[in-house]
């Protein structure tokens, strides 16, 4: 195509915008030789046959950068066992991209001499990281290991579009039908989806509404908040806490107030006010339902579920709703960090340096929209009203099989996750979209106030964490649905056989393993 | 044979009456799976389709045969299921016929060596390094030399040698001066059609249908089989991490997924219906048992 | 002495029979036994860099690690008691419908019949899992319409939710996808019965029943048993796709197997020791069982593997 003819304004654009940049260093191109790095890349589960060699932005950063890449895109459903072979065949790649290693798998690696500590080279070669760094002890807290190497660069999240993955959603069309307001509290909502139950919203004259559809997961982790539980956020920490009354570490599924939460959950489903087949993946009946116009509220992250023709009906509640002892904590958060372990370098690399300059524009403004939009006024500009969007060429080149997904992967490397990048406020489409946005703005105000970041585990608090914390989550999981669905009665008896049962797994352990390492992480005491 | 009793006839209607129950249970899911490709998605979700499509659209296979890749795909999977089907065939013939004569010395051994590597093996890392050191990778022998031969498909032809097939017939034909290999190959192999067809059968479907090993070893994508690409967009259905993404105008890209999975299936097993009487044929009574008499 | 002398005659009269036997053991030490040879990883702590002959010993660490961890008697009894019940149930079902084949008359509904419950078998196990979802709906599902319909029922159940009706699901969902494929093999052995013998006993006059019970089936016990043997070898080796898709927070404490358990601890850490010292566990248990089975089957019924 014309791809030719693009690619030298695009060079006369890159010597544009390095004058611009905020860090002098960023020079492009990066080398006057032609340095050529392996990549060994996951791709999305998005998009059959993804070749990054093909995706616009990266052939457009292959001619800014001077950095030739011979890319090997792996499937994600065998990329775990094709790295390991290929590791363990002594094939390695220079680069591991979107992989989303964990820190336990990147310390053992690291320690194995396969990949290589970044720690020395961030001073030099990665002007934007380390302001990131400098900026978010929280970051560098999450990405160091013990030994004090950095094996993997991580995405880092400061948009808060992106810190509130979990919002509830109410149907105003079903407010206005039973003439209520929006519910602030769980003994409003209780009331309200009583009366949407009853409300006959579709006004088929059957009582077949459903005030309540969402996933088991996003459904509990709502409510732990307004049970003041998963106080340091659910998204990396899924059953240790602190307590908000004493401050001790506790696994919160242990505490008086997880037993509320379980008898509120309860009634809602025993009263058929929360639908009834959420524990077989009824949230993917949501688009039905909402075209046959019976659901009143949901949890997601955004509103791709609802039909087009009556989403803008559905608002997003712009507060946490408070529980019976007043709390109002957002507990599905993320810290400033997404995923860890996305880019990182193998002993095999002959040119460090380089390959952390290649990755570190991707940790500026300008070049985080470089990775998730593509280049600039070739796939997205800046409109007359000051807002960034994509251009209309680009925009033309979105066919109606496609989804957000696979139109963005044409040009930029964002969908499939495990970005080696930084994501800001300025980016659209998705969490980024106006309600589902502007609702996650609102939710800022009730964050934890301290969330904790993904933790670098010891070798042998992982070795607990791996087992134990397994055991005992499947555990809760199976009791609180069996709990919520009626299947055994919440009495006396059985909520003490449920927190000794606890115990008995190893819970003292866990915490023992959390214990270690939120004093070693925050050495203020102050976890 | 004749029905000559009246108990005789009822038992017949018995037979026949349980026939025809089992096959509607049994077809009905597979009407649905058919109708279900055929429907507008939003009803299967909503489960208005019970038995015919609802709103019918051909927008699923459209969707699958749009791209390039799938007919490629096909010419691939075809190519792999006969090439290795045939490799597959000789080389268990190769092991089960000898082991199926009662006095070969070291028999029991090596069907025992055989045997055990149906419940021992390496694991996936040693067999890449295994494919990886052989040089095969990114070639389509990775795909079909690592299952060369099954041990169950090998146990299955031996036990038919050693069981269907009388031993006076060797030992006639090794009398009239035939050598073992022209018994097998002249007088045993052609009284053993029906098990050869089943063995041909089950090796033909698990290539058509294997995918992991091309996932693995192969980085070609032209020479992926079909159901690596089938695989790929089924996939798809199930939204694994792309909610992120995720917009309000996405919903009827992604419903469409609702019924491809289901073309999906069709595509894939309607050339393995088409061959199924070809290989009934073998079934048949009396096929070889004529040739004994001959 | 003697010992030379019987093998130097059986490679006189069988040197052919050696000589197509050396690609097939060629083939098994290539393919099977040179990557057999790391399993030893499930005693040792596997680091990639010193890579399978080079990591450390550690005897039996993985496997009291998986012992001593709280699930796992659990697990195992669940793998154990699904592959017993899949094994009980399913078993029988093809033979029986390849004796039903074999009985019918009319040569369309027998092939009919053959090619419709072949049919199944080519459904993936996804698409399987989503069609269960979808009719044992408590809601829409044409089940439990059809159950409350003829009075069985007064309220839906949650057939694919709950814990007590997660092996019944399991199991005839089995049966029906490979029912039909499973019988192939018998009603390839059914062909072979020679027709003779019907007449002969037409003469003898027994009825069709009779004939059933006494030249049919006898005839195909070898192909039985052999089949059974096989099966009671895989009793364990339960898959990981369908029940993982099958699992729901209520169903977990017995729908969790030995191969969903090593999927998940697999996928999230990469634990290649750990992993394939379970797996190496299920071996020897299998192993096993496939003896035991062999050994009895060998005194009662004379057939046996070896």
């Amino acid at each position: 195509m014309n791809v030719k003819r693009i690619l030298p304004l695009l060079l006369v654009l890159a010597m544009l915008l390095t004058c611009t940049c905020m860090f002098a260093e960023a020079q492009f191109p990066l080398t006057a030789e032609p340095v050529t790095f392996k990549v060994l890349a996951r791709t999305g589960s998005f998009y059959p046959n993804q070749d990054y060699g093909n995706v616009g932005n990266m052939k457009a950063y292959e001619e800014m950068t001077g950095v030739h890449i011979e890319w090997e895109n792996i499937d994600p459903s065998v990329f775990n066992n094709a790295l390991a072979a290929s590791i363990a065949s002594d094939e390695l790649p220079d680069i591991i991209l979107k992989a989303g290693l964990s820190n336990a798998q990147m310390f053992e690696w690291g320690e194995d001499e396969i990949l290589v500590d970044l720690a020395p080279y961030i001073d030099t070669c990665m002007p934007n990281f380390k302001a990131l760094l400098a900026q978010y002890p929280d970051i560098a807290m999450a990405i160091t290991a013990p030994n004090g190497a950095i094996y993997g660069l991580p995405q880092v999240v400061l948009a808060p579009q992106m810190r509130v993955p979990n919002k509830m959603y109410i149907n105003q069309k079903a407010l206005e039908k039973v003439g209520k307001e929006m519910p602030k509290t769980t003994g409003d909502l209780y009331n309200l989806l009583v009366a949407i139950r009853d409300s006959d919203l579709n006004g088929n004259g059957q009582a077949d509404e459903i005030p309540l559809v969402a996933s088991v997961n996003w459904l509990y982790s709502y409510f732990y908040g307004t049970f003041g539980l998963g106080t340091r956020g659910t998204q990396h920490h899924a059953i240790v806490d602190v307590d908000p009354e004493n401050g001790a570490l506790r696994i919160y599924a242990q505490s008086e107030n997880y037993r509320k939460f379980l008898e509120y959950l309860n009634k809602l489903y025993s009263e058929k006010l929360i639908y009834q087949e959420i524990f077989t993946n009824g949230d993917k009946n949501i688009t039905a339902l909402a075209t046959e116009n019976r659901i009143g509220i949901t949890c997601a992250t955004t509103l791709y579920n609802i039909p087009t023709e009556t989403v803008d009906a559905w608002s997003g509640m712009k507060w946490q709703l408070a529980g019976p002892d007043g709390y109002n904590i957002v507990s599905n958060c993320r810290s400033n960090l997404h995923t860890t372990g996305n880019f990182a370098v193998t002993v095999e690399c002959k040119n460090i340096e380089l390959a952390l300059k290649w990755v570190d524009y991707f940790y500026s403004e300008e070049g985080s929209l470089f990775y998730h939009a593509g280049v600039k006024d070739v796939n997205w500009e800046a409109k007359a009203d000051g807002s960034l969007g994509y251009t209309e060429a680009t925009l033309a080149t979105r066919t109606s099989d496609m989804t957000q997904d696979n139109f963005i992967a044409q040009f930029a490397m964002w969908p499939g996750g495990r970005n080696p990048a930084v994501m800001l406020e300025n980016l659209w489409g998705g969490e980024y979209e106006a309600e589902p946005a502007s609702t996650a703005f609102a939710l800022m105000d009730y964050l934890p106030k301290t969330i904790w970041p993904i933790f670098s585990w010891t070798e042998e608090e992982n070795e607990v964490i791996n087992t134990v914390q397994g055991d005992i989550r499947s555990f809760i999981n199976t009791s609180t649905a069996q709990v919520i669905a009626g299947e055994v009665e919440l009495t006396d008896e059985w909520w003490n056989s449920f927190v000794k049962q606890i115990d008995a797994m190893g819970g003292k352990k866990l915490l023992d393993a959390y214990q270690n390492a939120v004093e070693r992480i925050y050495s203020g005491g102050d976890y | 044979m004749k029905l000559k009793t009246r108990g005789d006839r009822t038992y017949q209607v018995v037979i026949n009456s349980l026939a025809v129950l089992i096959g509607l249970i049994t077809l009905y899911p597979l009407i649905y799976t058919l109708s279900a490709s055929l429907s507008q998605p939003i009803h299967i979700l909503s489960g208005n389709v019970v038995l015919w499509p609802v709103e019918m659209t051909l927008n699923s296979y459209r969707r699958v045969f749009a791209s390039a890749d799938i007919l490629n795909g096909y010419r691939n999977t075809i190519i792999y299921s006969f090439s290795g089907t045939l490799l597959n065939v000789i080389l268990t013939i190769m092991a089960a016929y000898p082991l199926s004569l009662p006095d070969l010395k070291g028999k029991n051994f090596v069907t025992f060596l055989i045997t055990f590597t149906m419940f021992f093996s390496g694991g996936m890392i040693p067999s890449f390094i295994n494919v990886k050191n052989l040089g095969l990778m990114n070639s389509p022998l990775a795909i079909i030399l690592p299952g060369a031969i099954n041990a169950t498909n090998m146990l299955l032809l031996r036990n038919y040698f050693i069981n269907s097939v009388p031993g006076d017939l060797r030992e006639a034909a090794s009398i009239d001066g035939c050598s073992p290999f022209a018994t097998m190959t002249q007088i045993i192999l052609p009284l053993s059609k029906s098990i050869l067809a089943v063995i041909t059968l089950y090796y033909f479907v698990g290539h058509w249908n294997s995918y992991f090993e091309a996932m693995m070893y192969i980085r070609n994508k032209d020479l992926y089989p079909l159901q690596v690409l089938l695989r790929q967009i089924l996939l798809l259905s199930q939204m694994g991490d792309m909610s992120e993404q995720m917009g309000v105008d996405d919903m009827n890209t992604m419903l469409i997924y609702a019924s491809l999975k289901y073309a999906i299936i069709v595509v894939s097993a309607v050339p393995l219906l088409i061959i199924y009487p070809m290989v009934q044929r073998f079934f048949e009574k009396g096929i070889m048992m004529g040739s004994i008499k001959g | 002495m003697n010992r030379r002398n019987t093998w130097k005659k059986a490679m006189g009269k069988y040197w052919q029979m050696y000589m197509l036997l050396i690609p097939v053991i060629v083939y098994y030490i290539v393919f099977k036994y040179v990557p057999m040879m790391g399993v030893q990883i499930a005693f040792k702590n596997f680091k990639f860099r010193s890579g399978i002959w080079g990591s450390d010993w550690v005897g039996l660490k993985h496997f009291e690690r998986f012992f001593s961890s709280y699930s796992s008697l659990n697990i195992i009894w669940n793998t154990l008691y699904l592959g017993f019940m899949s094994l009980l149930f399913s078993f029988p079902i093809p033979i029986i419908l390849a004796l039903l084949v074999n009985e019918i008359h009319s040569p369309r509904l027998k092939k009919g019949l053959q090619t419709i419950t072949y049919a199944p078998h080519f459904v993936s196990t996804i698409v399987v899992v989503g069609m269960l979802m979808a009719m044992c709906s408590p809601s829409t599902g044409i089940i439990n319409k059809i159950l409350i319909k003829l009075g069985l029922i007064s309220e839906p159940l949650y057939l694919m939710a709950s814990a007590k009706y997660f092996r019944p699901m399991y199991i005839i969902s089995g049966i029906w996808k490979d029912g039909g494929w499973n019988a192939i093999i018998f009603i390839s052995a059914l062909s072979a019965i020679s027709v003779e013998m019907y007449e002969a006993a037409e003469v003898d006059g027994a009825n069709r029943w009779q004939q059933l019970i006494k030249i049919t089936l006898p005839s195909i016990v070898p192909t039985i048993v052999i089949m059974l043997i096989l099966e009671a070898g895989k009793v364990l080796s339960i898959g990981f796709e369908k029940v993982y898709a099958m699992q729901t927070d209520l169903n977990l404490t017995v729908s969790e197997v030995i191969s969903t358990y090593t999927y998940k601890i697999g996928l999230e850490d990469l634990e290649y020791d750990y992993a394939t010292a379970i797996g190496l566990f299920n071996s020897v248990v299998s192993l096993f069982l496939l003896l035991m089975v062999n050994s009895i089957s060998k005194r009662v019924t004379e057939t046996s593997l070896f």
